[in-house]
């Protein structure tokens, strides 16, 4: 419980830096999305049984989704697919022994 | 995993989650207006620190270039003292035709401060805490009068700002010496194209480029930028150019929305 609450008080810090701080020292207007990027690496060094990285897309999803312009649950659902996606492809083509468990 | 993700439970809990937060379209506005309101100091006391940083940053990186650049602009100010002398005969003359023609002086306009607060993390548009009195499509500009953008959507105290770099922006604009008309179009991550330039007209390189009132969206005479190069091809109609911007996101930290001009209803 008290990881899940570090986890959006993380994903807090992460999007208001991101959106404040990191805009001025973007390199050609590019501005890395932090959340994308911690979600995407979570369900790639995800343990195959676990499912956390499903959670943490939604509640990253809806903080990306509060602070940007698009309809809400925009993000929810393109990080689920984005870590389902990930997990599959993991499953099924890549495999390296350090990621076995 | 494939089997927990597919099992029954997960499958109506997950159509559950997905349907709530869908429905949250119906509130969303005073939902980001509210954690807006309670991120707005944070966001702001980051963002200055990013300003100040940023130009700490230049600083350092730009020292080799600091000297070649200095004796350029001693040039150039030299020759812009001189262009001052003419011009200022030129607005003397101006001034007496005006009042010989008892035309009303430049139009003056109302305004309304905006600080920033933050960037849309995914598409050209800037969160400012406008207050009261800011409407859909007004247009946004700095201190140095230099076009920033129109407001896209107004949430409570907050108000979004669709820069001129963004992907659906477009305005109306005039290059270099001759006004040749042109429309500005966004292509996001703060870059942006000039297309319908006629095909005879000789557009350069440092060409500067303003707004021009002909859609409504923008009043004239904003600066925009400058040409860094001209596209030309024989086989379109129309030449190209590619705009360096003049507005760097990096120096400002309040921005001005123009209140008083009148925009057109449609225009998002």
């Amino acid at each position: 419980m008290l990881k899940n609450f570090l986890i959006f008080i993380l994903f807090l810090i992460l999007i208001i830096f991101q959106t404040t701080f990191l805009v001025h020292i973007s390199i050609f207007g590019i501005v890395p999305n932090l959340i994308f990027g911690f979600i995407f690496l979570y369900a790639f060094f995800e343990a195959s049984g676990d499912i956390k990285s499903f959670w943490y897309a939604i509640v990253g999803g809806v903080l990306l989704d509060i602070f940007s312009g698009y309809f809400f649950g925009f993000w929810v659902i393109l990080l689920l697919g984005i870590v389902l996606l990930v997990k599959f492809v993991i499953k099924s083509y890549v495999r390296p022994p350090i990621l076995q468990r | 995993m494939i089997k927990v993700l597919f099992s029954r439970r997960s499958r109506t809990v997950l159509f559950i989650v997905l349907l709530v937060i869908i429905s949250l379209n119906v509130i969303e506005n005073p939902i980001r207006g509210t954690v807006w309101n309670i991120f707005a100091s944070s966001q702001s006391a980051l963002w200055k620190i990013g300003d100040s940083f940023s130009d700490a940053g230049k600083e350092v990186f730009d020292a080799g270039r600091l000297k070649t650049e200095n004796e350029r602009l001693l040039l150039e100010n030299a020759e812009l003292e001189q262009k001052i002398g003419e011009l200022e005969s030129i607005q003397k003359e101006n001034e007496k035709l005006r009042e010989a023609l008892a035309f009303g002086l430049e139009e003056d306009y109302t305004f309304v401060e905006g600080e920033i607060l933050f960037k849309d993390p995914t598409q050209d548009v800037l969160v400012i805490r406008s207050g009261t009195g800011v409407k859909e499509g007004m247009p946004v500009i700095t201190s140095e009068k230099i076009a920033v953008g129109r407001i896209e959507e107004v949430i409570g105290e907050f108000s979004r700002v669709r820069l001129l770099s963004h992907t659906q922006s477009s305005v109306d604009v005039v290059v270099g010496e001759d006004r040749i008309g042109g429309v500005l179009k966004g292509r996001g991550k703060f870059q942006a194209i000039i297309e319908l330039l006629p095909q005879d007209a000789v557009i350069q390189q440092g060409d500067i480029v303003s707004t021009y009132e002909l859609g409504g969206i923008f009043p004239r005479n904003f600066l925009v930028g400058k040409v860094t190069e001209a596209i030309t091809s024989d086989v379109e109609p129309f030449q190209r150019a590619v705009l360096e911007p003049s507005f760097n996101i990096s120096l400002y930290n309040v921005l001005l929305v123009i209140t008083n001009y009148d925009v057109p209803s449609s225009i998002f």
